[in-house]
């Protein structure tokens, strides 16, 4: 019997993508610095997140546990820009993550494939 | 027109509507209180804060000068709330909090629960403590509504306990699993609203204050805001006045419609000369059908209860300025309306158990006496005699005699005629109202009385009684006495009892005198001429 709650779904997908969000910002960054906007339009897309607000308490988490740093870079339009950039731990704690998460996701995929087949 | 503030957000200066303002600086001061806990909030609400203006920026153009509600409103959609991002990113922070500063109580408590409700969400409140399925909880009530103490019960509860109103009272109610989340979210949630609340009391106060510290105000207003307060002083205290005497009235009320109603006292009402006691329940067992007194008693208790009670409720309300619950005039009403319609229903099949009538005429046998003078008394049961008739109740209409001790006695009404022969007769007429004429005649037969006769002396029963299974349908018993031309009639000193009041020409005083029937009926024999005679 399919019996879903729908309250326990939502709260396992959330915290799906609180798992992944913060190699996907640290990702992101390692790429090109970035400012908030850069990192809010790409998450956006990829549709995890939902609101911005949950963006700064990582951005700034990641920035205290010295993954990144920032620099402020004044703005032609609006107030200057908090620009961050990977630092040498967060670089290698990108790669440890993101290890992780292949391991992880082919190991993941073999699961639901068999589950799958079974279907 | 509208007022319009200037903000300096990030450096950047906007014109910000006077209602988009207040929004936004709430919505900051929730963010504020969220992160309080965290660490680098400072940091964090600095960023949203840049983000915000930017945000703005994008609104503002050359025609559109000034920040607008609607902006704010979109920008805190994009932004989104502080509960919308506190699960995911906050979990390890909160947890820890929650852990140091909290140690809540999840044992179970009662409560109502208003979101799976009939009425007032008693029975499913009393299910989810006991974790059962809501449904037996009802049927029960139903039952035991049907008893007649059901309803009195779940109204009594509905006041009694409480309403789950917040997160954490439902998971008591339901003794929720304990887990952090569960917790955690309660918590947040209880915080939020009381903080915004307290929040905003501070904004308007202050706004209040700024407000009255302007400086142009002339004399006038001064003095009108002055009259205005004062007014509302007045206002508040005959407010609260009202609500004090609706209150005592509604309670008094209250209680003696209980009293009278189950009978924890006698009912006084105004007699013929004095107050007597008055026993409700024994008259609705009297006088209703006997199918389900309790569902008729309920639906009474409704009809007059709920009124009263929402008299209290009202004055209670305005003694204590609380805010109207929602639906609790609406379930008051749709319970009175039940009430009603159950009374209606019962009215109805009341007025048929008394809608047709039947009279039994029946002759009953008696001696011719040898003498020409009959003596009529009362036989003396020692026990109608001697009970206190001060403490009694008498319909005169229906010759009852109600007593505080639950018992009543119909009283038979005799009837003296001139008899067409030369002899003594005595017919007997029993009279009851039923559902239909045979009910009806059936209990005229089901009545119980004695007439003893020795030779020239007739003892009359004081009251004829109704066989046990039947109940009083208004049944009456006249009794006519034949008397022949010429023959002479004794009352006993205590006759008046069953052949006062109904006929006109016999009153009180007649006891204990002899008549004589004449062709013109009745005539007193004097004293003289009766010794006279028996000489």
């Amino acid at each position: 019997m399919y019996y879903v709650c729908s309250m326990n779904l939502d709260k396992t997908k959330a915290q799906m993508r609180k798992g992944v969000l913060e190699l996907c910002i640290l990702s992101i960054i390692s790429e090109k610095d970035a400012y908030a906007s850069d990192i809010i339009n790409k998450l956006k897309d990829s549709k995890l997140i939902v609101v911005e607000g949950t963006l700064y308490p990582l951005l700034t988490r990641l920035k205290n546990d010295g993954l990144t740093t920032y620099r402020w870079e004044e703005s032609k339009e609006g107030p200057p820009r908090k620009y961050h950039k990977i630092t040498e731990i967060g670089m290698s704690t990108l790669k440890d993550l993101s290890d992780n998460w292949h391991e992880m996701t082919k190991s993941i995929n073999a699961i639901l494939k068999k589950h799958k087949t079974m279907q | 027109m509208k007022k319009t503030f200037n903000i300096n957000i990030s450096g950047i200066i906007f014109h910000i509507d006077e209602d988009a303002y207040e929004k936004l600086n709430a919505y900051l001061k929730r963010l504020k209180q969220h992160f309080t806990r965290t660490d680098g909030s400072e940091d964090i609400i600095k960023d949203i804060e840049s983000r915000i203006a930017e945000l703005l920026q994008e609104k503002i153009t050359d025609k559109k000068q000034v920040v607008s509600l609607n902006d704010i409103d979109e920008v805190i959609s994009v932004m989104g709330e502080p509960f919308e991002f506190s699960e995911e990113n906050e979990k390890t922070e909160s947890q820890k909090y929650s852990r140091q500063t909290y140690k809540p109580n999840y044992g179970k408590r009662l409560y109502r629960d208003t979101e799976d409700r009939i009425l007032g969400g008693v029975c499913s409140g009393i299910a989810a403590y006991f974790n059962i399925d809501s449904l037996w909880v009802r049927l029960a009530f139903v039952v035991a509504a049907f008893s007649g103490f059901g309803f009195l019960i779940y109204i009594v509860l509905w006041i009694a306990i409480p309403e789950a109103r917040t997160t954490r009272e439902r998971l008591e109610m339901r003794g929720e699993e304990i887990n952090i989340s569960n917790i955690e979210k309660s918590i947040r949630d209880e915080f939020d609203h009381i903080k915004t609340k307290i929040n905003d009391l501070t904004d308007q106060a202050k706004q209040t204050y700024k407000k009255k510290s302007g400086v142009h105000r002339s004399f006038f207003e001064e003095i009108l805001n002055a009259f205005i307060s004062i007014f509302k002083g007045i206002l508040k205290v005959i407010v609260v006045l009202i609500g004090i005497i609706l209150v005592i009235i509604g309670f008094s009320l209250i209680i003696t419609f209980f009293a009278a109603f189950f009978g924890w006292g006698g009912f006084v009402i105004f007699g013929h000369h004095d107050l007597l006691a008055f026993d409700f329940p024994f008259f609705f067992d009297l006088m209703l059908p006997g199918d389900n007194p309790g569902l008729f008693k309920a639906s009474i208790m409704m009809v007059l209860g709920i009124p009263l009670l929402m008299l209290l409720y009202g004055g209670i309300r305005l003694i204590f300025g609380v805010k109207r619950t929602r639906f609790v005039g609406m379930t008051a009403f749709n319970v009175w309306l039940i009430g009603l319609i159950i009374l209606v229903y019962f009215s109805f099949t009341t007025y048929k158990s008394y809608r047709s009538d039947a009279t039994v005429e029946t002759n009953i046998e008696i001696t011719q006496p040898i003498s020409d003078i009959v003596y009529l008394s009362i036989y003396n049961d020692g026990y109608f005699d001697t009970f206190d008739h001060d403490e009694s109740f008498e319909i005169d209409d229906w010759n009852m005699i109600i007593t505080n001790e639950g018992n009543y006695y119909l009283l038979p009404t005799l009837e003296i005629k001139k008899s067409d022969s030369e002899k003594f007769e005595l017919i007997e007429y029993s009279y009851a109202r039923g559902s239909s004429r045979i009910d009806a005649k059936d209990r005229a037969e089901n009545t119980e009385y004695d007439i003893a006769q020795t030779d020239s002396s007739f003892i009359f029963d004081p009251y004829f009684e109704i066989s046990d299974n039947l109940q009083w349908r208004g049944q009456e018993l006249n009794l006519v006495l034949k008397i022949p031309v010429g023959k002479k009639i004794h009352f006993a000193n205590d006759f008046h009892t069953i052949i006062n009041n109904y006929y006109y020409d016999f009153y009180y005083g007649n006891s204990g005198k002899t008549f004589i029937m004449t062709d013109m009926g009745l005539k007193e024999v004097e004293e003289k001429e009766l010794s006279e005679i028996q000489q």
